[in-house]
């Protein structure tokens, strides 16, 4: 499994998690570089949230930010979904991770 | 890692395209960036150099421009606002807009800071940015679409849901001077008509898509910088209003200070029923379904909205901003909430400027009730205040200049003047420019405003914290130059210093992409020069200091100034409010009785034009002031043509 999808309930799209990703990773701005992804629902007002685990299309896998004192996705999520993104990386994340590993 | 151009913060390029050959080429975006520092700061110097005060708006030579700042696309707080800029419409003098928008970032990523549209092309054509693939695509069986219409079927044709883009509705096609651009299917570039500039090139839209990355010069003070700037803009006195209901949230504070502009600017507080009908909370609450906010910021003040039922039922737009609000509850009296989401989502499909719509409807609405006006004249409409059936078919009309929207769409200057009948009176404008802003009700407001180079506006001078309350006096002393009259809305002292502020924080924060919101534009415990200098600084790799900041927004103030000068006949009499503002005292409301002097104004002109060394009795800069500033050129092209200051 390469990545992992997450309704992203309060989320504003401002894909900030985004950048601050892929600073953690290279040092640089990049969506491109990024563990992580917020898409535009198509069906109605909302975002998703994607989890890469793997290096795959460029994008790199998530390292759970080894090294920072915090995830920093987390720590510039903006207020309205913080406890949200909180939750799914504390717990929703490794369940399906952990469901993964044992199919 | 610098860029391939050697900079930090930039992207490196501005992309060139010529619409009439189907050229593109590229140049360094440090040829302008020490300088003027990026986004409009950058578009005025070209747009000054190469627009020539013989071009009109609409002919291929006029040039139209986007521009995304050094800050845009990183962390920087709020920065994910682009620029535009071309020869205004309405003014026929300088012309701005700025958006947030997803299309800025994206831009920076595909390795672009600017893009520089010149030309016309043959038939209707799209821009498409892939990174290095630059493509001009057929958009022929997009022209008449709306704008959502328009960037789902970009969207579908290039197979990327995700791809960013500017577009323009059928009023850009149609060439109405009151027409915007829109980013995606909801931000305006609104102000100064470049829908019609856009339409004139026949290009549809602008499409983007970026891989690359942006880099600063010095990752960790950048980011403690980003820290710092994140925690006092979450700890701004206004950060939890503006979060739940946006900009709206101004609503009750412009009630009490008398700054609605309620029937085109005769009354300038609502009746109090209608206040009950139209009240923001219970809005929000009933029609909020999701937040839009925009990179790097903090606040996330954006909203999606749903109507469920009545009249316009299934709507799903994104929000609108307080000047929704002035311009349909406040100058067309409409007290239903949920017309005021459907209208804003009207004009944004259709590619009309909000403030232009209600401009030009407001003074036909006053016209009719003072009997200037007939239904025989409005197409056998009768134009009564508040009537939404009436307001939406005048949009249709002016967006596809159809009978007498073919008159309103010029905007309420130019339709007076097409009128006659003594009707420019109850055109509320400055410059030419359908006017927003309420200027009867705050001495710096209103100077900012008069002053503005585009013609009205308060993103490049007005001072938004006159109506803040509770503030800390001696930090709003430190914060505004010391002056002392901040919030005392009727004082003209202090005020063109004031304003001087403005004009150089609002323009640093157009060139860098950082949005006005979280800056000191509406309390002085929001970000103000210090905090920005610093995140420059760190971005760029160049050490800049708040005296250097000034003197760059300065020039930039200067170039816009002399745009004007060399393109119209404009000089100190359009730097005053339209005349009801002097000759009506306040009817209703806090400030009932009390109105703008004409004695004091023009003092206040004086310290103005003093302070900013230009010639007191013209308004014209100084060969000196130009100089000083390294703008010998401006001098030398104003002297030819008569219109350097004496002083």
């Amino acid at each position: 499994m390469n990545k992992v999808s997450f309704e992203a309930t309060g989320c504003g799209g401002c894909r900030t998690c985004e950048i601050a990703c892929s600073y953690h990773h290279k040092k640089v701005f990049s969506p491109n570089l990024s563990s992580i992804e917020i898409s535009d629902r198509t069906d109605k007002p909302g975002f998703s949230l994607t989890f890469h685990i793997g290096d795959v299309d460029g994008h790199l896998g998530c390292d759970r930010c080894e090294g920072e004192d915090e995830p920093l996705c987390l720590k510039y999520c903006n207020i309205s979904m913080r406890e949200k993104l909180k939750t799914i990386l504390q717990s929703e994340l490794p369940e399906k991770l952990a469901g993964e590993d044992k199919r | 890692m610098k860029n391939s151009n050697g900079m930090y913060g930039y992207a490196g390029k501005i992309l060139r395209v010529d619409l009439s050959s189907s050229s593109i080429s590229l140049e360094p975006t440090m040829k302008y960036a020490r300088e003027w520092l990026g986004g409009g700061g950058i578009d005025q110097w070209i747009l000054y150099n190469e627009v020539k005060p013989w071009i009109t708006p609409y002919a291929p030579a006029n040039l139209l421009t986007f521009g995304a700042g050094p800050l845009v696309g990183t962390m920087a707080p709020g920065a994910s606002r682009v620029s535009a800029g071309s020869k205004n419409a309405l003014t026929l003098g300088v012309g701005s807009a700025n958006s947030d928008s997803r299309f800025g970032p994206e831009l920076k990523f595909a390795g672009y800071d600017h893009i520089i549209l010149q030309g016309k092309a043959r038939k209707p054509v799209y821009l498409w940015i892939d990174d290095e693939h630059i493509e001009i695509r057929d958009a022929t069986h997009l022209w008449g679409k709306t704008i959502g219409e328009t960037v789902d079927a970009i969207r579908h044709e290039l197979g990327d849901p995700e791809i960013h883009m500017v577009s323009i509705g059928p009023a850009g096609e149609n060439i109405v001077r009151g027409a915007c651009v829109i980013q995606n299917k909801g931000r305006a570039f609104g102000r100064c008509g470049f829908g019609g500039v856009m339409g004139s090139k026949n290009l549809k839209a602008i499409a983007v898509r970026g891989s690359g990355a942006i880099e600063v010069a010095d990752g960790p003070r950048f980011m403690k910088a980003v820290d710092e700037l994140r925690q006092k803009v979450n700890s701004m006195s206004n950060a939890e209003m503006v979060r739940k209901l946006g900009t709206p949230s101004a609503l009750p504070r412009k009630q009490e200070t008398c700054g609605i502009p309620y029937k085109n600017f005769q009354y300038l507080a609502l009746p109090d029923e209608m206040l009950a009908k139209i009240d923001q909370e219970s809005a929000h609450n009933k029609y909020k379904v999701g937040k839009i906010s925009y990179m790097g910021c903090p606040i996330g003040c954006g909203g999606y909205y749903h109507i469920d039922n009545g009249h316009y039922a299934g709507l799903t737009t994104e929000g609108y901003q307080f000047e929704a609000l002035a311009n349909f509850a406040g100058k067309l009296a409409v007290d239903d909430p949920s017309f005021i989401i459907k209208i804003n989502n009207y004009c944004d499909q259709l590619g009309l400027d909000i403030d232009n719509v209600a401009g030009a409807i407001g003074w036909a609405m006053e016209c009719y009730q003072r009997g200037i006006l007939t239904k025989e004249d409005a197409d056998g409409l009768k134009l009564e205040w508040g009537d939404t059936g009436v307001i939406l078919e005048l949009t249709r009309k002016m967006a596809y200049r159809e009978g007498f929207g073919n008159i309103l769409g010029e905007g309420c200057a130019h339709a007076a003047e097409l009128l006659g009948r003594e009707s420019d009176y109850y055109a509320m404008h400055l410059k030419g420019q359908d006017l927003y802003e309420v200027i009867r009700n705050d001495v710096g407001w209103a100077l900012g405003a008069c002053v503005s180079t585009r013609g009205g506006g308060h993103t490049t001078g007005a001072p938004g914290v006159g109506i803040a309350e509770g503030e800390d006096l001696e930090l709003t002393k430190k914060v505004y130059d010391g002056v002392t009259t901040v919030y005392d809305r009727t004082a003209y002292e202090g005020k063109a210093k004031l304003v001087g502020y403005f004009e150089r924080l609002h323009r640093i924060c157009n060139a860098l992409g950082i949005c006005h919101i979280l800056t000191n534009s509406m309390s002085p415990t929001g970000l103000g020069f210090p905090e920005i200098v610093e995140l420059y600084s760190a971005a760029t790799g160049w050490e800049t200091t708040e005296s250097d900041f000034r003197r760059a927004a300065t020039r930039m103030l200067n170039v816009e100034k002399a745009f004007n000068l060399l393109h119209t006949n404009f000089g100190r009499k359009d730097d005053y409010p339209p005349p009801r503002s002097m000759e009506e005292p306040i009817p209703t409301g806090s400030m009932k009785g009390w109105k703008l002097e004409k004695k004091d104004w023009d003092k206040m002109l004086d310290d103005y034009y003093e302070m900013n060394h230009w010639d007191k009795e013209s308004s014209f800069p100084t060969r000196k002031c130009l100089e000083e500033l390294d703008l010998k050129q401006i001098a030398d092209d104003l002297e030819k043509v008569g219109k350097l200051g004496g002083m």
